[in-house]
């Protein structure tokens, strides 16, 4: 580097001494100039009066006076006199030049210019007398004699004058044009120099562009490099992110398969352990997917590829359900969950302000053992929603605050360890509270508890409307009559939902393609069409605009995705889909989904009948599952004891008959399971279950005619009939119930 | 009769006085100057011949300028050329200035027409003789135009004056 700024510097002093020269050059032209113009000045001054020309005309006039003097020796005449008189005068006027200053001045340092003329000028005035002398004598011989004798050596004088003073002038003219010739060569040499100094300058400013140029270069090109490394670790982010979001969605798809099992698992009979087996089960699975929905989140937020829904809701939906889950959560550990909210509409993103609570909230039931939660929510000036989440937990250290909305940052691993989690969920708020203008912060007291806030702009801010709140609760079915395609390759997520639809009381029909799907909608008359996004050869987007482009307009579809971003909500849209729905499936969705889409006449409405307890149902119920009207008369015909002796019996019987009979249905004996059938519906319609009954007589129909039995819905009737009376699970319900799933996958 | 004759005594006094006015008078001292050449008023077989009462009586101007001849400034004054031209109603384009010693020098006639150029007859007030390079100097208003300060107009400075013809 110090070998590298020296020629630069020696560049830049190279410059300064080459400026400074330049410099002095320039002084020095100048002042030749200047020489030159005083010179020349001075040469104007001096030809004024021609010196050569003063002598020339003095010699001259000698030589006129002596003419016209020896004319009048010749002749007297007073004319000649006054002739003589004037030429005198003549030659008296040209004497001052020859005293002048200019003419000292030039000739001063030749002593015999100025000893010649000074006598010449002495000579002429001592005439002055032998002139005067010509007007009082006549005829005047003897002052005419005296001027000629004279006139002789003055003449010689002055013609010895001239040719002096021409000399001299001659030598004078010669030094000059010397001293001139020397000048312009000095004023040559200097011009010649500051060219050169001039030149050499552009010479070192050119080195000095070119070096610009090329450290330009270098930079252009470390600029390029670096922007190319950008690009590639950017594309390397991007290829990471794809990864992610790609990985979890293949995650997410046979976690939904687990998910969905164990909800189903969760409505037969169990043994208290595997009960516990299965609960924990759905507990990982659960975690898992919060796990995998964050990572997906983060992902997303990262490349800022996140949408919001901005729109107006009532802050109590909201929190409400955040009380319902998560104060479900905090009775199980023993703690106590206060939720408060003033009574308003709030404009932000409801799914976004939903998923903060539930991670804030999560996670102060997730670190406290004892004690309570409290969610405060508040509207503050300037229409922000402030919302306070205090705990009585273990607290977060002071120095580990700062890291807390780190990405990726657990507080220690032991806490990793003894809670799990990503850690991303404070990074996510972070991240989703900046995006939405608003701020997060927390205090906290070791072993004291914590509080996080945060604060959110939420305008426009209004009352909600009092009808809301005095609406009455809305029921959901949990029975519903029509046929559904479900369109979907994944084998478990089409059992799942087929069970699931079986279950309430719905045909399904099954379509593993987007192209089977479309062809199976335009034949058979569908009440609703559940479509997979992602499938083989037609993919669930193009299977619905094929579908509507044949016409079925009014036919709900509606999507299924484990992508449950706003984006794929609006491509399901823009497809012609009427819905969209987020896997993984369960019953809850499931009831949502067809109460919304099914036709009005496919609904029952029957409330679920709580453990332990037997509905009171009313009797005229159309779709009743048991006709009490019927066990009633039949109560007082062979007694009540009878009665439920019989009923009793009648639960494993008509299980294993169940069982047979979709066996044979599966196998193709079709006499086994007509006469299976055959004796469940006797039995069945003897005992007024009614329900049951029907779906037997039904099953027969369809076998006698050829088509498919639908022993599923068989199944579920008797399961329900059982429940309905309080029958206890057996154990080998169960296990045919697995059975009988696997025949319908 | 009488007043036949008065009549014609005054109509030739009257015709006396506007001819004086268009001719030149005779000079009655000794004559200093000679224009001859182009010239509408003579009173002389030579042209119009001048002394130096008749000079004196033309429109004048004093120059005070720095000369090359003078070591000091120098007080000049005469009668204007262009009044002198007008005087003798000269029609030409240059005039050839003649000195005593013959030295000739042309001068365009419109230099006089241009500066007031003066025939000076008289140096820090007084007349000038032959000796002091007398008795008419022609001399340009170097003092009210710097640039006629060069040998070009040094040169038309011609003294002792003799004659002037008009070409």
């Amino acid at each position: 580097m110090e070998k590298r700024a020296n020629p630069n510097r020696l560049n830049n002093l190279g410059i300064l001494a080459l400026l400074g020269v330049s410099l002095l050059l320039g002084v020095v032209v100048m002042a030749t100039f200047s020489a030159l113009g005083t010179r020349h000045r001075a040469t104007e001054e001096s030809v004024r009066e021609d010196v050569v020309w003063a002598a020339y005309q003095l010699d001259r006039e000698v030589k006129k006076l002596a003419t016209v003097v020896r004319d009048l020796k010749d002749g007297f005449s007073p004319e000649l006199r006054a002739d003589v008189t004037l030429r005198y005068d003549i030659l008296y006027s040209r004497t001052t030049v020859l005293t002048s200053d200019h003419y000292r001045k030039k000739f001063g340092q030749d002593p015999d210019i100025v000893t010649l003329a000074r006598e010449a000028r002495e000579r002429i005035l001592q005439m002055a007398t032998l002139v005067d002398a010509l007007e009082s004598s006549s005829p005047p011989t003897q002052p005419i004699l005296a001027l000629l004798g004279e006139l002789a050596p003055l003449a010689q004088l002055t013609e010895r004058l001239l040719n002096i003073t021409n000399l001299a002038q001659s030598r004078i003219r010669v030094q000059d044009r010397g001293e001139l010739t020397a000048a312009y060569e000095q004023l040559g040499h200097a011009m010649t120099a500051l060219i050169g100094s001039l030149a050499l300058i552009v010479v070192y400013l050119g080195v000095q562009l070119y070096h610009i140029r090329i450290a330009r270069r270098r930079f252009e090109r470390l600029s390029i490099e670096n922007a190319e490394a950008a690009e590639r670790a950017e594309a390397g982010a991007r290829a990471k992110s794809i990864f992610l979001a790609t990985m979890s969605h293949e995650i997410r798809t046979p976690l939904n398969g687990i998910i969905g099992m164990v909800d189903i698992m969760r409505d037969s009979s169990m043994t208290p352990a595997q009960r516990e087996r299965l609960g924990v089960i759905g507990d990982c699975s659960d975690t898992l997917l919060a796990l995998i929905d964050d990572i997906l989140d983060y992902s997303k937020l990262e490349s800022g590829a996140v949408d919001f829904e901005i729109k107006s809701f009532d802050l109590a939906e909201v929190c409400s359900t955040v009380a319902n889950v998560m104060g479900r959560r905090a009775e199980d550990k023993g703690i106590v969950l206060h939720v408060q909210h003033p009574p308003a509409m709030i404009t932000t993103d409801p799914t976004r302000l939903r998923q903060l609570l539930f991670n804030l909230v999560g996670n102060a039931v997730k670190f406290t053992d004892t004690g309570w939660v409290r969610l405060v929510c508040s509207i503050e000036a300037g229409n922000r929603l402030r919302v306070e989440v205090e705990d009585t937990g273990i607290g977060i250290p002071e120095e580990a605050r700062e890291r807390l909305f780190q990405d990726f940052s657990q507080l220690d691993v032991t806490i990793n360890r003894r809670f799990g989690g990503t850690g991303l969920g404070l990074a996510i708020c972070r991240r989703l509270i900046g995006s939405l203008g608003g701020e997060i912060g927390v205090s906290s007291r070791e072993e004291r508890g914590t509080r996080f806030w945060f604060t959110l702009p939420v305008g426009p801010v209004s009352k909600p409307q009092p009808a809301s709140e005095l609406a009455p609760p809305t029921v959901t079915p949990d029975r519903f009559v029509g046929r559904v395609l479900v369109a979907e390759d994944n084998p478990i997520n089409f059992a799942v939902a087929s069970e699931l639809l079986q279950r309430l009381g719905l045909q399904v029909d099954h379509a593993p393609d987007g192209r089977i799907a479309a062809h199976l909608a335009g034949a058979t008359a569908y009440d609703l069409i559940l479509m997979d996004m992602q499938m083989p050869l037609m993919s669930g987007l193009e299977a619905t605009r094929a579908i509507r482009e044949q016409g079925l307009r009014d036919l709900p579809i509606v999507g299924l995705t484990a992508n449950a971003f706003a984006s794929d909500r609006e491509a399901c849209l823009a497809a012609g889909m009427s819905d969209f729905v987020a896997k993984p499936i369960n019953r809850a969705k499931m009831t949502g989904i067809l109460a919304k889409w099914l036709p009005e006449g496919g609904r029952t409405v029957a409330r679920a009948p709580a453990p332990g307890h037997v509905d009171p149902a009313p009797a005229d119920d159309g779709q009743a599952l048991v006709d009490h009207g019927i066990r009633g008369a039949l109560a007082r015909e062979i007694g009540t004891d009878l009665l439920d002796e019989l009923t009793r019996q009648f639960w494993p019987d008509a299980t294993r008959s169940t069982a047979e009979a979709a066996r044979a249905v599966q196998t193709g004996e079709t006499d086994v399971a007509l006469r299976e059938l055959h004796t469940l519906k006797g039995v069945a319609g003897t005992l007024g279950f009614r329900a049951f009954e029907a779906d037997a007589r039904a099953a027969e129909a369809a076998l006698r005619s050829g088509r498919d039995a639908d022993v599923t819905a068989l199944q579920t009737a008797l399961l329900r009939t059982m429940l309905a009376l309080g029958a206890g699970g057996p154990g080998e319900v169960a296990s045919q119930d697995s059975e009988t799933m696997r025949a319908a996958g | 009769m009488l007043t036949r004759f008065a009549f014609l005594c005054i109509a030739w006094l009257g015709f006396a006085g506007w001819a004086t006015a268009a001719e030149i008078a005779a000079p009655k001292g000794p004559v200093i100057l000679t224009v001859s050449g182009k010239i509408a008023n003579r009173n002389a077989p030579e042209g119009a011949t001048f002394d130096a009462a008749m000079l004196e009586a033309l429109p004048r101007r004093t120059t005070t300028a720095s000369t090359p001849w003078y070591p000091q400034k120098t007080q000049f004054e005469g009668p204007l050329g262009a009044a002198l031209l007008d005087l003798v109603g000269a029609s030409g384009t240059v005039l050839k200035v003649t000195a005593l010693n013959d030295y000739a020098v042309e001068i365009p006639l419109a230099d006089l027409r241009k500066w007031p150029v003066i025939l000076a007859t008289k140096i820090n007030g007084k007349p000038i003789s032959v000796r002091e390079k007398g008795p008419i100097f022609v001399i340009y208003p170097f003092d009210e135009d710097s640039s006629l300060y060069n040998e070009l107009y040094f040169g038309r400075s011609a003294w002792q004056v003799k004659t002037i013809e008009v070409r």
